[in-house]
């Protein structure tokens, strides 16, 4: 640890490049890199990572690591799979339903430069709204991505072709691109501080 | 990169069990950090 404290390394651990090499410990480390806890916990500080970074994001990416006990990261998966993400997904993807309670001013506001702080009083209109008055938006369309696992699978025998490296970027003929799709955010519950809760021990 | 690494999630029956592991000096997390 001490010599990935003195390596270019470090900055990837910061949450903050101002922060002293100093302060990057194992126990900083533990603390920010990883989100532990019941299924209810780790849910509530997923929506503080979303709510950190803005808004909804379009994949969630764990690492699997069961190099000592690969029973609990097993179940850690399922409770990940069963509990958790059910969950969150419907509270990225449907946040029409989920109740609100989030206020200007109280104490999960993200950080200043959070673009969800500028939605704030939107979100909260949107909850005092009538139905008949405003009818809530429609659910998102459900936008797939190509599959490239069949790609991958085939070895090449199929029509789709990879385009090779010095392909890339792929020029889209605009009239063929989606619009973005813009999903509000609203979270269901009070949220946490961005800092995570050990971060200033 | 906003707000650091985080690629980590433990999910345990309770937070006390979460928190019996993460204690652990061998935990797989504990690994990460060292071998970076």
């Amino acid at each position: 640890m001490t010599e990935t404290r003195h390596s270019p390394r470090v900055l990837a651990l910061k949450p903050d490049t101002s922060m002293p090499d100093e302060d990057v410990t194992l126990q900083f480390c533990l603390d920010n890199m990883v989100i532990s806890g019941s299924p209810r916990t780790v849910l509530d500080r997923l929506v503080a990572l979303v709510d950190a970074l803005g808004g909804p994001f379009g994949t969630l990416l764990l690492g699997y690591k069961e190099w000592d006990l690969p029973a609990v990261h097993q179940k850690s998966w399922r409770l990940m799979a069963d509990n958790v993400m059910p969950q969150l997904a419907q509270l990225l993807r449907f946040p029409e339903g989920a109740g609100l309670s989030r206020q200007p001013g109280e104490a999960g506001q993200c950080r200043p430069h959070c673009a969800l702080n500028g939605q704030s009083a939107q979100v909260n209109r949107a909850s005092d709204r009538s139905s008949a008055a405003h009818p809530p938006p429609a659910a998102p369309p459900d936008v797939r991505l190509p599959d490239h696992r069949s790609i991958r699978r085939d070895h090449g025998q199929s029509n789709r072709r990879v385009p090779a490296s010095r392909d890339w970027p792929v020029r889209r003929d605009p009239a063929h691109v989606q619009p973005a799709v813009q999903h509000p955010y609203e979270p269901t519950r009070p949220l946490e501080p961005c800092s995570p809760p050990n971060s200033t021990a | 990169m906003i707000g650091g690494w985080r690629d980590s999630v433990l999910v345990a029956d309770s937070d006390a069990e979460a928190a019996d592991y993460m204690a652990r000096e061998d935990n797989s997390f504990v690994v990460l950090p060292l071998h970076l």
